[in-house]
């Protein structure tokens, strides 16, 4: 019995230590490799205390494996964008522009009721209050609303916003994002030609976010001088 | 930067006890090996009292190995082989027909130990 609860606190420890190490995205909201590794260190780590003749270090030494390869994969994965949508997937535009992309939703083997329950949960109960609905790869769903629905905001006294017009991601860490491109209608060459009149080079760029109506908004690399 | 430098620790580390249990079990092997060899060639001789003392000295020196095994090694495939040899002893005392079997026994249960130890992929 003393050794079980021995185990219990060593494995508590290791645990909370794995789960801590490995980001604060892990407590939030978990991409599909966070949540293989979350499921496999559970597991691994009831091993030892569910049956005392397996050793301890047994499931010690494999929760460290799982910590080394979820840091080393998440590192490639800041590096290399083909890395990280292959281990976590993309986000997709279920609703564009009002209108419901039904092949995306197909591809997804996404219902419409279980669309209208993601809805739900962002507080819209009418599709058609729905300009632009983003399935994220965490399983969450991101929605911006039309402008007459939107709530009223200081800033729309001076500027009302446009039906159709959603920033989307088109350079992130200095790569030009090309899905954000296509997603919003815009090329290559139309970021350029921003970042060229504003002297900036794409290295330069952290991130960058564009709209269709060619709106943009830069944040520059703290890391370069 | 600070999780790499962990990721770089946990890995040192890792590699330190797989290493460590290769080499200790491989030494465990030899080790149990010497003595299987040495009590089966008194035994062979007709010295039944040396070989029954060498199996003692087995007998205790895989006690003591045993406790370093057990931190890699699960406790039913070593307690296999800990009841095996404790009725070493008794067998190497007289002209048993069992002992050989037992050797043998030992042998597949030790090399059984290593083989499940060997990395492999399926």
């Amino acid at each position: 019995m003393l050794t079980i609860i021995i185990r219990t606190a060593i494995l508590y420890v290791l645990v909370v230590f794995a789960m801590r190490i490995m980001g604060k995205r892990q407590v939030g909201d978990m991409q599909p490799s966070d949540l293989v590794v979350t499921l496999l260190i559970s597991e691994i780590a009831a091993i030892p205390i569910q049956d005392p003749s397996n050793p301890l270090l047994i499931a010690i030494v494999s929760v460290f494996v799982l910590i080394i390869l979820e840091i080393i994969i998440s590192i490639i994965s800041m590096k290399c964008g083909f890395v990280n949508t292959l281990t976590n997937g993309r986000s997709a535009l279920v609703i564009k522009n009002g209108k419901l992309q039904q092949k995306v939703l197909r591809r997804l083997r996404i219902t419409i009721p279980d669309l209208i329950e993601l809805l739900r949960a962002q507080g819209i109960f009418d599709i058609n209050e729905v300009d632009y609905a983003m399935l994220e790869s965490n399983g969450s769903l991101s929605v911006l609303q039309k402008p007459y629905y939107q709530p009223a905001k200081t800033g729309d006294v001076c500027k009302p916003q446009e039906e159709g017009v959603y920033p989307s991601l088109v350079v992130s860490d200095g790569k030009v994002v090309r899905r954000g491109l296509y997603d919003i209608g815009k090329t290559k060459a139309d970021v350029f030609k921003i970042l060229n009149s504003k002297s900036l080079n794409i290295k330069e760029v952290f991130i960058m976010t564009l709209d269709s109506k060619g709106d943009s908004t830069i944040i520059k690399r703290d890391d370069l001088k | 930067m600070r999780r790499l430098w962990a990721a770089i620790v946990l890995i040192a580390l890792t590699v330190g006890i797989c290493t460590f249990h290769h080499y200790n079990l491989k030494r465990v092997y030899k080790e149990t090996d010497r003595y299987l060899k040495k009590v089966a060639s008194q035994y062979k001789k007709g010295n039944y009292t040396d070989a029954s003392f060498t199996a003692n000295e087995l007998e205790n020196s895989w006690e003591s190995n045993e406790k370093s095994l057990d931190r890699f090694v699960s406790e039913n495939k070593l307690e296999n082989v800990r009841v095996t040899i404790a009725e070493l002893p008794f067998l190497a005392e007289y002209d048993n027909h069992e002992f050989s079997i037992h050797i043998k026994r030992l042998y597949a249960a030790l090399e059984h130990i290593i083989d499940k130890e060997k990395p492999r992929l399926y």
